[in-house]
Parts: C-alpha cells; sequence; structure tokens
C-alpha cells in the first residue's frame, strides 16, 4: 500500500469515528457541537468558612468550589448535558442567598469579595484575558516563523530554495 | 493559566512524531514543530470555545498548515511532511478525545 492510499484511509477513519459521536451528549467530538462556555469563580478565600455550591439543571447535581477555579460548558444537541443553574454559599446547613444564571452570563468571571447580611458580594464581569493570552501566543509564533525563514534564507539561500523546490 | 497545560500536552504528544520523522534535522525539527503549534494550538483553541466550527475541520486546517510549515522549512518531499504532520496530528486528537471520555468532566 503506498503512502497516498495510506493517508487516505486513515482520513476516512478519522471521519467515520467523529461521525460516530455525532448524537453523544455535547456532540462530543464531532461537528455536531454547541459552543463551549466559561465560567470563572474568583477569591473563594473571601468567602471565609462557606463553601459554595454550583448547582445545575438536570439530575440536580451539586458541586462544590473550594478553590478558584475556571468551568467549562458546552451545550449538547443530542442528550442534554447538565449546564450550571445558579450558586449559593454555605455554612452550617445556613445558606446565603441563591444567584440564578441568566442565559446572557456567558465566558463571565464572578470575583466574590465576601459576604454580608447572608448575602453573596460580587462583582461580575466579561472574561477575555485568556482570548488575548491565546491570540498573543500566535501572534509570537507567526513572527517567530517568519523571522527564521528570512534568517535561513539570507545565512543559506539554497538551502531554503532547494528544501521548496525538492 | 490551565488552559496551557493543554498545549504542553499537545507537544508531548506529536513533538516525538516529528522529531523521529525528521531525525537527520533534530534541533531544527524541534524548534520549527513547537512554533508551528505555537501558532496553531492557540487559534483552534480560540475557534473551539468562541465558535461553532467542527473540530474535524479545524483539525484538518491544522494538519495542512503545519504540514506546509515542515515541508518549507525542513527537508523532505510534500508526502513526507503531509503524512507526518497528520500522523502527528491525528495521534494527539485521538489522545484527547480518549483522555476526554476516560476523565471524569
Amino acid at each position: 500500500m503506498n503512502i497516498q492510499k495510506l493517508v487516505g484511509l486513515s482520513l476516512g477513519m478519522m471521519l467515520s469515528v467523529s461521525l460516530v459521536f455525532a448524537d453523544v451528549p455535547g456532540g462530543c467530538g464531532s461537528g455536531n457541537r454547541e459552543r463551549t462556555y466559561k465560567i470563572t469563580f474568583s477569591n473563594i478565600s473571601s468567602l471565609s468558612n462557606h463553601v459554595l455550591h454550583l448547582k445545575y439543571d438536570y439530575d440536580s447535581i451539586e458541586e462544590l468550589i473550594t478553590k478558584d477555579s475556571t468551568y467549562y460548558f458546552t451545550q449538547g444537541r443530542g442528550a442534554p448535558l447538565p449546564m450550571p443553574k445558579s450558586f449559593f454559599a454555605l455554612l452550617d446547613n445556613q445558606s446565603t442567598d441563591t444567584i440564578e444564571f441568566d442565559y446572557a452570563d456567558t465566558d463571565i468571571e464572578i470575583n466574590f469579595s465576601g459576604i454580608s447580611n447572608n448575602k453573596l458580594q460580587f462583582t461580575k464581569q466579561a472574561k477575555d484575558g485568556a482570548d488575548k493570552s491565546l491570540l498573543g501566543m500566535s501572534f509570537f509564533a507567526i513572527v517567530g516563523l517568519i523571522f527564521l525563514f528570512l534568517f535561513l534564507r539570507k545565512k543559506a539561500p539554497s538551502n531554503i530554495d532547494k528544501t521548496r523546490s525538492a | 493559566m490551565a488552559i496551557f497545560k493543554y498545549f504542553l500536552l499537545t507537544l508531548l504528544l506529536e513533538l516525538p512524531i516529528v522529531l523521529f520523522a525528521y531525525r537527520s534535522q533534530l534541533g531544527k525539527a524541534l524548534m520549527i514543530d513547537i512554533l508551528l503549534n505555537l501558532f496553531t494550538w492557540p487559534l483552534i483553541t480560540l475557534l473551539y470555545i468562541n465558535t461553532n466550527t467542527p473540530l474535524p475541520v479545524m483539525e484538518m486546517c491544522v494538519f495542512i498548515i503545519e504540514g506546509i510549515g515542515l515541508k518549507i522549512f525542513l527537508s523532505g518531499n510534500w508526502t513526507k511532511a503531509m503524512f507526518v504532520s497528520f500522523l502527528a496530528n491525528g495521534f494527539s486528537w485521538s489522545a484527547g478525545m480518549l483522555i476526554s471520555k476516560i476523565l471524569p468532566n
């Protein structure tokens, strides 16, 4: 079997695998995928002894958040995936107020500042810091590649030209 | 940030394949593959998080871009560059899918 046939066969197998995952929760691994949301909880330590609870829809799942964390959620077109519904803090079975997420609450950072009169004190802001870092990384790499290309070409013009014509 | 550990994992999976294929130009291959991954990984991550672009389409674009990069910078023909890139990216994608199935959310 020559190399072109091998690449073709592998490509076909890869696509078949992705189709198999077409209707699993979240459409994981396939093209049948919804947007991923991220929610960051920061300054959890300001809640002192209270434990933060994140509540999901479906299955009534509750997750305890004990340290600053970022969560990624993907909505599914197939079987529904649990999505975050609300959060509250608990101390000795006494709960603070419960904060419901809005549908617009996507890619947000919730920065806690404490608890006052049994109410969670926090600020909520849109978060795009990671996006900027990622773009910066990519930009740095492309500049590096261009620089390297020019440097190698200047150093040994025949080397890159020879490679390109091979 | 926690998200960057996935970049290191990608490198860990892809580098050995590229370095083995281009073992006669080890140093250059190492530098080029790291830079190529530094270029493609953030872009695919941004697109994955912020858009509905199907993952197989993004992976195919990445394998083509990295294949072109390998061909431009390293000695070898187009078939070798594309095959090595396909193998490396296919391996890291498959491993990623497997890990996401095995590990709890």
